[in-house]
């Protein structure tokens, strides 16, 4: 089944087109690759997604619904998570309460409730609560909730991140370079982590290595413009992908 | 902070009423009149501290809502003989209604648009009262306002009145807080830290600050009609920029991002300026006239330099320093790596 399918996707920036004509479907099941040197759109590409961005021109159609121009929050609670390559933790916040604004997503108390404190917002609570736990216990992030979440080194606020678009119950996860100035066995940790996860994910990753091993396809974006997608083989083998891209980095 | 520390500064909270009224029979200088006052703007001000510190906008306005609740509760208890509860009920539905308007309008844009909507709603409002002198009564202003009733219970005396507000006040600071620590409270947080991360884990921004803004003008709201069914007679000129410009120095004095912003602010400006009313001609000869004004901005200059969050944000800040430093929390485990400035902080 189709999750998401973009037509014609593309975003300009005064005479630079970052995202030109982007036609992409992904199926509910696997993880995806989104690779290119930098500056290929990637980053631009997410945000037109999750309605961060509006395009210029194209549809975004996600789980069934023209989603082209709404604004984040409805594209999140439809069910798409994303976490950011430069984090965007809510620093002085405990890494639980992180967690637990994205365990609020699907939840319908509002202000009312909770200056009343009515059942409805003790519901809320214990809901968001226990979701959160649950998801922090399953990313080893258990021993940290209390704290803020800007005390934590690196790798562990990379972490706190997945965990907090893990708590909005995604069917669809974008990973903005979630191994960004990760060590190797870091890394590995996360990318065990995304498959042990199980929710459909696209990712944008530099780590090329790393992703061709963990992605079952992937696609190749440059000057804005889908240049190939295919399996990671297929990926490698292909003699575009290796000119602008592969070709450059074994030569770096 | 565990249990027995938060009882205890509740117990301390609500005990600060009946000490006010004790201290106002030994100074010299402080009624018990005064003290509603007090009382009143606290109310306003802890409305106005969810505004600024939680929805981060700043409001030029909020004399606007504290009019709106006074003018509703003058005239339709004086000139329809409506009761005085009601008459207060009615005062918050318009000013919510009122706020909601144009917060609605407002917070699709962002930057400083609404303090300049705040600013222009507040004057517009400001000239009506005088204009529409049929209703409003005009510039002389409205009086014949009955004190305020609950039943048979009436606010007759000074101190009565006083420890109803007070006890309002301790009523609007838990409100505050139970929205402050809840899903909506986290949500406005989130978005002061980064509003796109937010409204990528499902946060509708602008609900979440519509929604504050409306109830920081119902806390206007009530203190206003508080105020009419206090002094029983209403002026515009009560109601200027120059209130919101008060309320806006005792919220900031007290710690815009602390529920207990704006008794904290109330008291000590209050008391600070009652104070010099009595201790300034003592060495300025012939000084008289309202020194309030003076007082305000120095308060406001001091209190910011020494705790840029306000006297209560200070406090909280630090006791949670006192906290780490004493080995109540374990050893922090690293930097920030990303060199990211810390967002602004925000105590519940």
């Amino acid at each position: 089944m189709t999750l998401l399918r973009t037509v014609g996707l593309t975003k300009r920036f005064g005479g630079v087109t970052a995202v030109d004509d982007l036609s992409i479907e992904l199926g509910d099941v696997g993880i995806t690759a989104l690779i290119g040197p930098n500056g290929a759109g990637k980053t631009t590409a997410f945000n037109l997604l999750c309605g961060v961005l509006p395009p210029s021109s194209g549809t975004v159609e996600f789980r069934g619904r023209d989603v082209t121009g709404q604004p984040p929050h409805r594209i999140a609670v439809l069910g798409m998570a994303r976490t950011f390559q430069n984090l965007e933790l809510f620093g002085d916040m405990s890494v639980r309460d992180n967690v637990m604004v994205g365990a609020g997503a699907h939840l319908r108390g509002g202000i009312v409730s909770a200056a009343l404190r009515l059942p409805r917002h003790r519901s809320d609570e214990r809901a968001a609560r226990e979701r959160s736990d649950a998801v922090l216990e399953r990313l080893g992030l258990g021993d940290v909730a209390d704290r803020p979440a800007s005390d934590l080194p690196y790798g562990l606020q990379r972490r706190v991140e997945l965990a907090r678009a893990l708590a909005t119950d995604p069917a669809l996860l974008l990973l903005d370079e979630p191994m960004a100035g990760l060590s190797g066995g870091e890394a590995a940790e996360v990318a065990g982590a995304v498959r042990a996860i199980g929710v459909p994910t696209l990712i944008v990753e530099h780590h090329v290595e790393t992703v061709m091993a963990l992605s079952d396809r992937v696609l190749v974006l440059n000057f804005g413009r889908l240049l190939a997608d295919g399996t990671p083989a297929e990926v490698r083998a292909d003699p575009a992908v290796v000119e602008a891209y592969l070709g450059a980095e074994d030569a770096a | 902070m565990s249990w027995p520390w938060r009882l205890a500064g509740w117990a301390l909270f609500v005990l600060a009423g009946p000490a006010l009224l004790a201290l106002a029979g030994q100074v010299p200088f402080l009624t018990s009149g005064r003290l509603v006052f007090l009382a009143i703007t606290a109310l306003a001000a802890v409305g106005l501290c969810l505004i600024m510190g939680f929805a981060g906008q700043v409001s030029l306005g909020h004399a606007a809502f504290y009019a709106v609740g006074a003018y509703a509760s003058g005239i339709l208890t004086a000139g329809y003989g409506v009761p005085p509860i009601v008459a207060l009920l009615a005062g918050m539905v318009l000013a919510g209604a009122a706020a909601a308007g144009v917060a609605r309008a407002v917070f699709r844009v962002s930057g400083h648009f609404l303090a300049m909507a705040t600013l222009a709603f507040g004057l517009i409002l400001y000239y009506s009262l005088g204009h529409f002198r049929t209703v409003t009564g005009g510039n002389a202003g409205r009086g014949g306002i009955p004190k305020l009733a609950i039943g048979s219970w009436e606010a007759t005396t000074d101190t009565r009145m006083f420890l109803l507000c007070w006890a309002l006040v301790v009523l609007g600071v838990l409100v505050a807080r139970n929205v402050v620590d809840s899903r909506t409270g986290r949500a406005l947080r989130a978005t002061g830290a980064s509003e796109v991360a937010a409204g990528c884990c499902g946060v509708n921004v602008v609900r979440a600050k519509v929604g504050v803004f409306v109830l920081g003008a119902l806390y206007a709201a009530v203190a206003g009609s508080l105020y009419a069914h206090y002094v029983t007679y209403i002026a515009p000129e009560e109601f200027g920029l120059l209130k919101s410009i008060q309320f806006l120095v005792v919220a900031t004095v007290g710690g815009l991002t602390s529920v207990w912003g704006g008794p904290v602010g109330a008291v000590v400006l209050v008391l600070l300026t009652e104070a010099s009313r009595e201790a300034i001609p003592l060495f300025v000869e012939g000084a008289t006239g309202p020194y309030e004004l003076t007082i305000y901005g120095l308060v406001l200059v001091v209190v910011l330099l020494l705790f840029n969050r306000g006297i209560a944000g200070g406090i909280a800040h630090a006791w949670r320093a006192r906290g780490r430093g004493g080995g109540g929390d374990p050893e922090p485990l690293a930097e920030d790596a990303t060199g990211r400035p810390v967002p602004r902080e925000v105590a519940p």
